[in-house]
């Protein structure tokens, strides 16, 4: 019906028709699924989420004598020698001296135009005969910065809740025991891997808004489990694909960045990601068409701490989005940790920058590896047999 | 006679709106000593005081010490009494005059505060922004460490 050449071409001759994935959902209720896929051409769908898979690399001039970086931090925080000036700085590890100074806040002191402290110890050869360097940088004093991360969108989530009697402070928020209270992490209808459960517009290669800024996703990121059991509508169940992408961060909007941190757990980035959807037929305008009512997640329990955790079935995000939701015979307070403003702000953001011919799509270069099984870790004690 | 009753009961019922707008509302914490748990308090003040009291958290168990956080309306002359009276118990009486606050502007409407909210006084509006019905917050400060982002505080 549509190719990828075609809806760029309507881009540049200001001819295209994109919706939000919201406004979407909308249109299909009232003109129905037909006239979608022969009006449309593009949904922006987004998602604004919690992100601990990522690093922050970034590329410097050489010094005067030149130095090979041997131990680095930047305002304090960590950083990893990745040659002789280029440094990878985790965005989830905290200063030495304030636990609340993550990289994430590096990051967004970046994009504010911030002055950072860097400090360095040299290896100290013959080429490289610096041993003690110390500078104030800003964005534009650096060659190169990208972001890497490696669990830019995920599939979908879990709610997270707990039976034991004490209060649980997890990566899913406080849990308050006896199954007082629940957490669910997902922009749900929003997120661009639920509007396209099995990545037919979505491969190796595709373009992706991140922060205003424009990225690429480079194949399946952490923990992708392409083999997580999907429902009747073909949505999985729980974390199913995730996809990583790298983004240059010096065109970045800091509006769309925000260091948090969360309690008992650590520091975490959240940044908005958005990819841009082509209805190119009418399956595809299809699957656009899902709603809460047709995505389910598993209630998962965090009073046992292993890798296998009691499960309390199933239940769809139409009925989290009431904030009460019966877990075990119970009725439970449940709420989100993604924001949904957010993430709806980023879908016009994309949808205007697509409007302002600043945005165009991709066709993928090669699929997302859909035949991986997810490993587990085991350890192995003694000596390699 | 009906038309005289009905007068009187206007005159009454005036009387009654009159004394409710005086009325004031006081968060109040009370911490029960062992010897004195088993003390009917908001009997007491309904019957004696006139004081509506709205329990929004309680933990008391018998023979054990235990804490109460009431909400008590009524007139603020016989809510000093009243407080005077429970005091007089044995138990302590601690006001709360602190206040959650939220800075919206570093707010990103993600919802972990509203996991947290037990007492219903936060929730997301139909464009999924955070709403604070402040009425209903008992100041358990429990959104507090919960924020990612430090966007809610206790003011004092």
């Amino acid at each position: 019906m549509r190719t990828f050449e075609e809806i760029n071409e309507k881009i540049k001759n200001s001819k295209i028709k994109v919706l939000t994935a919201l406004e979407a959902k909308n249109y299909i209720k009232e003109k129905g699924i037909n006239s979608f896929s022969s009006d449309i051409d593009v949904v922006t769908c987004a998602s604004f989420e919690m992100h601990t898979n990522a690093l922050l690399y970034l590329s410097f001039g050489q010094t005067d004598p030149m130095i090979y970086f041997q131990e680095v931090s930047v305002n304090g925080v960590p950083a990893y020698p990745t040659g002789p000036t280029d440094i990878a700085i985790s965005c989830v590890s905290s200063s030495k001296d304030d636990i609340n100074y993550s990289g994430a806040n590096i990051l967004e002191d970046l994009l504010l135009g911030k002055n950072l402290h860097l400090k360095a110890v040299g290896k100290h050869s013959g080429v490289f005969p610096n041993r003690e360097f110390e500078t104030w940088f800003n964005l534009k004093d650096v060659n190169q910065s990208r972001l890497l991360l490696n669990q830019s969108l995920n599939q979908n989530n879990i709610v997270a809740c707990n039976s034991s009697d004490n209060d649980i402070n997890s990566h899913m928020g406080t849990l308050i025991g006896k199954l007082e209270n629940s957490t669910f992490n997902s922009s749900t209808f929003l997120n661009p891997l639920i509007n396209d459960p099995f990545c037919k517009t979505i491969g190796v290669g595709t373009s992706v808004w991140i922060a205003g800024s424009r990225g690429v996703i480079v194949g399946h990121g952490s923990s992708h489990n392409p083999n997580q059991k999907r429902n009747e509508y073909g949505i999985p169940v729980g974390p199913s694909i995730t996809l990583s992408s790298i983004v240059d961060i010096s065109s970045m909007n800091p509006k769309w960045v925000k260091p948090g941190h969360i309690q008992s757990f650590g520091p975490v980035l959240f940044i908005s990601v958005a990819i841009a959807i082509p209805v190119l037929n009418k399956e595809i305008a299809e699957c656009l068409s899902i709603t809460d009512d047709k995505i389910h997640t598993t209630i998962v329990d965090f009073s046992i701490p292993r890798r296998t955790k009691p499960t309390f079935g199933q239940c769809t995000y139409a009925e989290l989005r009431t904030s009460t939701v019966s877990i075990n015979n119970k009725p439970t307070l449940t709420a989100p940790l993604t924001s949904m403003a957010y993430s709806i702000e980023s879908c016009n953001e994309l949808k205007n920058d697509i409007l302002n011919k600043k945005f165009i799509l991709s066709k993928p270069t090669s699929e997302i590896n859909m035949g991986v099984e997810l490993k587990k870790l085991d350890a192995k004690l003694g000596e390699l047999v | 006679m009906t038309k005289k009753s009905k007068k009187e009961k206007k005159v009454e019922l005036d009387k009654l709106n009159e004394s409710l707008s005086f009325r004031t509302k006081r968060r109040v914490v009370l911490e029960f000593p062992p010897n004195v748990v088993q003390t009917p308090i908001t009997y007491m003040l309904a019957k004696e005081y006139d004081i509506i009291s709205n329990i929004l958290r309680a933990e008391i168990a018998p023979e054990e010490s235990g804490k109460l956080v009431l909400e008590m309306d009524g007139l603020s002359d016989r809510l000093d009494e009243a407080i005077e009276k429970i005091r007089g118990y044995g138990i302590e009486v601690t006001e709360i005059a602190r206040k959650v606050a939220f800075d919206m502007d570093k707010c990103m409407h993600c919802g972990a505060c509203i996991s947290v909210c037990l007492a219903g006084a936060l929730k997301l509006d139909e464009n999924y922004h955070l709403q604070f019905i402040e009425p209903k917050c008992t100041v358990c400060e429990m959104c507090v460490p919960t924020c990612p982002v430090d966007a809610v505080t206790i003011d004092i």
